[in-house]
């Protein structure tokens, strides 16, 4: 299949599960913010569930279908034409040479998840075909989509797995957390703040991070701490020292030096890569002793 | 799941990050996707789907435990690589460098030779892609961060600040004082492994002529540079 952009949305980027591995050299992981639609929209289309897809943001892109093939849309509920005429989202579609492909801003979610059938034909660095900006620089300059881009992917017969299609969780505006290693420099009376209200999410919030508009403050022994630069990840939470909570996600740096207050948990991610500026969410903290007695004791199989 | 270890005993602590990671990394274990190493913590991000908290935090339990492991421990054991690393210093008339003179209260050559006297460990990576975390900064060294940070520091500078030197992998704003730059990139996409540097590495600096610099400079760009000849 071929398609190439005529307008590019947004931001409009490839994204797949990551780079991993590469944490210690301070790259951060990247991949898609909600991997539960990237991975249904890929099966929606027959394509292994860790395919890159293109990683809508806010407003979409349009298309022009040069080569013939199938697409599916999952994740924030764009609105999907086809030749001007409203399609069901999150079914799969099929595009013949010649049509054109559109969208329309969502207004639940902020990321929409296209997978477009097939082996993709893109750039790859340390196995990943994610976009990665840091500060100014774009790491995989072919994976940001621009007007004129073009698309390439070839068949790719798989059989399909898991056979079973896994619809995502609903989003949810309540998220669940983990006490983070300094928790316990929070007051008391920011404790209570941090799951008694309402957290809206303010500019600047991108991949790296989602600010917030909190005021948290940090107990007066703790005040001059000086922190070692310590290990961060998607979904730790720090303060900054203006009291700021920022949720960091796949873009976010892999050490940090502020305060990490909690960690979100794993199932709350894809609600959290949904979130846009302006959006309310509250916290809701979970014992420690859930993150790791969720699963049994399983062994990894050899 | 995070590793701390104990903060006040910084040296024993960061010897104790690199052999757990590097003692983990050899497991092999699956499920087990990225270790972070930094000063006195080690992060291991997993997949709860293929393996649990509860036996990884059983495996690293048995690895700090374990006095086979712990002779593991010892500096010879652990992989480092030396590296003497040219370095052209700005000069004494540049604007941080007499803010820098002022601060310290040492002239600029002064500076310069005792920074080179002394040997840093590569703490950590991070920040940026490749910024190397260097220790420990000799004390006469130490200084604040600048109040406003510079809009752009090029790639390769070697700069301090706090007890800390670094290396910025590619330009960036930034509040470190700039002491010099190296004459090739220590973030390169195109290797295998994109950093030049690894945790645990030693690195000193050798002040370096503009006509030595622009030569390896002009090597570094044209990929004629062999990294190699600056490895102890």
């Amino acid at each position: 299949m071929i398609i190439t952009f005529i307008t590019s949305g947004f931001r409009t980027t490839t994204q797949d599960k990551g780079r991993r591995g590469y944490t210690h050299l301070g790259i951060p992981v990247s991949g898609a913010l909600d991997v539960p639609a990237m991975r249904y929209a890929n099966q929606l289309v027959g394509n292994p569930i860790d395919t890159p897809v293109l990683e809508l943001t806010l407003s979409g892109p349009k298309l022009h279908c040069e080569q013939a093939g199938s697409i599916a849309l999952a994740g924030a509920n764009f609105g999907v034409y086809l030749n001007g005429e409203k399609k069901p989202n999150t079914l799969r579609i099929d595009l013949n040479a010649g049509d054109t492909l559109s969208f329309s801003n969502p207004d639940k979610g902020c990321r929409g998840y296209l997978a477009v059938a097939g082996d993709w034909q893109v750039q790859r660095w340390l196995g990943s075909a994610s976009a990665l900006r840091v500060g100014s620089h774009e790491l995989l300059p072919d994976a940001v989509w621009k007007a004129g881009d073009s698309l390439v992917t070839v068949p790719k017969r798989v059989t399909p797995w898991p056979t079973q299609r896994i619809e995502p969780a609903t989003l949810s505006n309540r998220i669940t957390a983990y006490a983070g290693p300094e928790f316990h420099w929070l007051t008391e009376e920011a404790k209570k703040t941090l799951t008694s209200h309402q957290i809206t999410v303010c500019e600047p919030s991108n991949r790296v991070g989602l600010r917030t508009d909190t005021a948290l403050t940090i107990q007066d022994k703790y005040q001059n701490k000086e922190m070692l630069s310590s290990g961060v990840m998607p979904g730790t939470v720090q303060v900054t020292s203006g009291g700021q909570a920022i949720v960091l996600l796949a873009d976010g740096q892999t050490i940090g030096g502020y305060p990490r207050i909690l960690q979100c948990s794993q199932s709350a991610m894809r609600s959290i890569g949904q979130l846009r500026a302006g959006d309310t969410f509250t916290l809701e903290l979970m014992p420690m002793s859930s993150a790791l007695g969720v699963l049994s004791n399983t062994k990894p199989k050899a | 799941m995070l590793v701390q270890f104990d903060e006040t005993q910084t040296v024993s602590a960061r010897k104790a990050v690199i052999a757990l990671n590097q003692q983990l990394l050899a497991l092999n274990l699956r499920g087990v996707e990225s270790t972070t190493p930094s000063y006195v913590s080690l992060l291991v991000i997993y997949d709860p789907f293929i393996i649990s908290g509860r036996y990884l935090a059983s495996v690293l339990t048995k690895l700090l435990e374990d006095p086979s492991a712990e002779s593991s421990s010892k500096e010879h054991d652990l992989k480092s690589t030396s590296w003497r690393l040219p370095t052209l210093f700005v000069e004494a008339n540049d604007e941080d460098a007499l803010a820098l003179q002022d601060e310290v209260g040492l002239t600029w050559s002064h500076i310069i030779e005792t920074f080179c006297r002394a040997s840093y460990r590569v703490n950590a990576l991070g920040f940026l892609p490749g910024f190397t975390y260097l220790g420990d900064l000799p004390t006469e060294l130490h200084c604040r961060r600048l109040a406003i940070p510079r809009v752009r520091i090029p790639s390769s500078s070697v700069a301090i600040a706090g007890q800390q030197a670094g290396i910025y992998p590619m330009d960036s704003p930034g509040g470190w004082r700039v002491l010099g730059r190296l004459p090739f990139s220590i973030f390169d996409q195109k290797r295998p492994s994109p950093a030049v540097f690894s945790p645990n590495d030693q690195i000193t600096f050798i002040p370096a002529s503009k006509r030595l610099f622009s030569e390896l400079a002009r090597a570094a760009e044209k990929g004629e540079l062999n990294l190699d000849r600056f490895k102890q």
